[in-house]
């Protein structure tokens, strides 16, 4: 039963970590079409600004904080030079933030070095605590905590705000939206911004866990990715129930089955994508 | 009539000096062909780590030498193999036909370098790892020189030191799932298994692990966990490690994979932690002091990240390739025909900071091993000789492989 316990657990807060650095891929592509795949490397750079800021005698959370603003304003950038111009041109956009995933990492490479590299949560999550006959990271139980807030403020957001019923209008049909006097663009730029924001406040998040290293973009944008198509793009709910699926999934493969540990998140998607390829919570497109 | 002949003489010799000033200067002797070497290198990918060590190590050793070799300057090729088989492949294809190199070295991952051997069987061209080899690359042919020696011979001195020195009777494996960590790791469990230890578990992790934490739920408690990682997966495992609370001693049975920045960033989780390596800049003897303040004196005024201290011991076996060309070279008086810089290699005696080294007639690495034990001194993580084991035959030896049972 306590093991049972403590790879649930593994699973959810692995999981978490998934879903706030899913959640901005999944609203970029569902709101704006926009497959963005440079969104591995802000998770990146959420990871070493926020080590940046410890190294410098910052605070935890302030590092973290700063992981997620900077993410968000290299994600605007992104957004205003490049990504606007390429709307609906999805080929074009993969080539772009495909190249950028490689100019990001290779930046990061000159600044941080070649190590992956961690900085410590704060001393009061830094001990495990037991559970039964086993112990748990009591930081990854505050990720659980995290995960959960960050869920009821973005669903608030995206389903309960004018701001958000502008997102969705925008997402189900954008030129009536924009014929009712919806500024589109500016939508665009701060959904992208969110975005952007919360995969670098989950880069910094993550940093304690799985540390930061220039060569991650492309490994942990591949997790989101299989979050997204099965959880749905465009849905804060399915974003994380994707998440929790995989993460808990992977647990329990890796724990149980792990011959097999390998291929149990692709099951998963290959399954999805045969059954509900639009995901398990995913808007249908008008 | 005397003076006459006087007159006679100084005219020849006014001539004969005139004739000499006027004689065209002899020709400048043609410049020395340099020796070329190639380095296949990891600028990028996942061994990218150590390279700027790596590259600080080859320099290092061209110093030595003055920058030439039997009055040849030497050339250092870099290339970026990616870390990657295939670009491997492709760079070494380019180093030998078209900069027409006389040698080539590495690249770092094992299964990079077992291809470029591979590749090579047709021209022969010698060919030294860096860290250790794969035994099937070795297998491949004479133009194949693992000084470093083999995985499992790495391991083995591992699994030897926790039986008979440590004590240990219990232990629970967790590796990658790839090849070289299979093989590193199984040299230490035969050799444990061959003196009476148990193997209790082995968990294989994929390769883009990040989350440990479901691997680590189902370890068995043992006496000690032996493990083998990637330096990515090995810093990931090891902070994951003692996130869960686990306290059992860690032994990374085979070369470490953790430069002393990984060390500084594990903290005080890191003292005695134990590996095996055949150079360390920790091993306490005058002769590698000394070779340490070598390295500071040539590459110290770098920054911290591109090797300005012997932090890797991948820069130590770069270091070693390289020199152990160069003496060959000397040999031969600067022939680097391929068949005589081969026997050159096999006959070689060459003296190192670690003691001499030689090649065995598989062309594999005679030497000292040392056991490594992460230790504080001041403000700095670093290692330091454990145990050695002094001119052993850099593998497993025969008699032990396969005493672990199959899992």
């Amino acid at each position: 039963m306590d093991l049972l316990v403590i790879n649930l657990l593994n699973g959810i807060s692995f999981g978490m970590i998934l879903f706030l650095f899913a959640m901005g891929l999944s609203i970029t592509l569902g709101v704006m079409g926009v497959l963005n795949l440079t969104h591995g490397a802000l998770f990146m750079i959420g990871g070493f600004v926020g080590l940046s800021v410890v190294n410098a005698g910052g605070n935890f959370w302030l590092a973290v904080l700063l992981g997620g603003i900077t993410a968000g304003l290299v994600g605007l950038a992104m957004e205003w030079l490049f990504l606007r111009r390429l709307y609906r041109q999805l080929d074009d956009q993969v080539l772009l933030t495909l190249g950028l995933v490689y100019i990001l990492g290779n930046i990061a490479l000159w600044i941080y070095g070649g190590r992956v590299k961690i900085f410590r949560p704060p001393s009061l999550l830094a001990s495990p605590i037991a559970i039964g006959d086993y112990t748990f990271p009591l930081y990854r139980l505050a990720l659980i905590a995290i995960g959960v807030v960050a869920f009821i403020g973005l669903w608030w957001l995206i389903e309960r705000t004018r701001i958000g019923a502008i997102i969705r209008a925008g997402m189900d049909n954008r030129e009536m939206a924009t014929g009712l006097g919806v500024n589109y663009p500016l939508a665009c730029s701060a959904v992208f911004t969110l975005g952007a924001f919360v995969g670098g406040f989950a880069g910094s998040l993550a940093t304690p866990v799985i540390g930061v290293v220039f060569t991650m973009s492309l490994d942990i944008l591949l997790y989101a990715l299989i979050v997204v198509v099965v959880g749905g793009p465009g849905s804060v709910l399915g974003t994380l129930v994707g998440a929790l699926i995989i993460g808990v999934i992977d647990a329990f493969g890796k724990a149980l089955i792990q011959d097999f540990a390998m291929f149990t998140m692709y099951i998963v998607l290959i399954i999805m994508l045969l059954v509900k390829p639009a995901g398990i919570l995913g808007r249908k497109q008008v | 009539m005397k003076k006459k002949i006087i007159t006679l003489l100084g005219i020849v010799c006014l001539v004969l000096i005139l004739v000499a000033c006027a004689a065209p200067a002899p020709a400048p002797a043609p410049a020395a062909k340099p020796v070329k070497i190639g380095n296949l290198a990891c600028f990028t990918g996942h061994s990218a780590d150590a390279n700027p060590w790596m590259l600080s190590g080859a320099e290092l050793a061209i110093y030595e030498f003055g920058g030439e070799v039997a009055g040849r300057p030497i050339e250092l090729i870099n290339e970026d193999s990616a870390s990657d088989p295939t670009i491997a492949v492709d760079k070494a294809r380019k180093m030998l036909e078209v900069d027409k190199v006389d040698v080539l070295i590495g690249p770092l991952p094992a299964s990079a370098a077992a291809a470029v051997s591979a590749f090579l069987v047709e021209s022969r061209t010698p060919h030294l790892g860096i860290c250790e080899n794969m035994l099937e690359s070795i297998q491949l042919g004479d133009h194949v020189f693992a000084h470093d020696g083999t995985h499992r011979g790495t391991g083995y001195v591992v699994g030897l030191y926790a039986y008979d020195v440590l004590g240990l009777r219990a232990a629970t494996v967790m590796h990658d799932d790839i090849i070289f960590a299979e093989e590193f790791v199984q040299g230490g469990m035969d050799a444990f298994v061959s003196r009476g230890g148990k193997i209790i578990q082995r968990q294989r992790t994929p390769m883009d692990t990040m989350d440990y934490g479901p691997y680590l739920t189902a370890m068995k408690k043992a006496d000690a966990i032996m493990y083998w990682f990637v330096p990515h997966n090995a810093f990931r495992f090891i902070n994951q490690y003692y996130e869960y609370g686990y306290d059992m001693p860690l032994l990374q049975t085979g070369c470490t994979t953790l430069g002393e920045q990984h060390l500084r960033d594990i903290g005080d989780n890191s003292l005695g932690m134990i590996s095996a390596a055949s150079y360390d800049a920790g091993i306490d003897t005058p002769a590698v002091r000394e070779f340490v303040d070598r390295w500071v004196k040539v590459n110290g005024h770098k920054a911290e990240e591109q090797g300005r201290f012997p932090a890797y011991n991948e820069g130590l076996t770069m270091y070693m390739s390289v020199r152990l060309v160069l003496e060959a070279i000397k040999a031969t008086n600067g022939d680097t025909t391929p068949a005589v810089l081969r026997k050159a290699l096999s006959n070689l005696k060459a003296d190192s900071p670690w003691g001499p080294v030689s090649f065995n007639e598989d062309g594999v690495g005679i030497g000292n091993k040392y056991v490594l034990k992460v230790v504080k001194i001041g403000d700095r993580y670093t290692r330091t000789d454990a145990h050695s084991y002094e001119q052993i035959v850099r593998d497993e030896p025969a008699e032990v492989k396969g005493a672990a049972p199959k899992m």
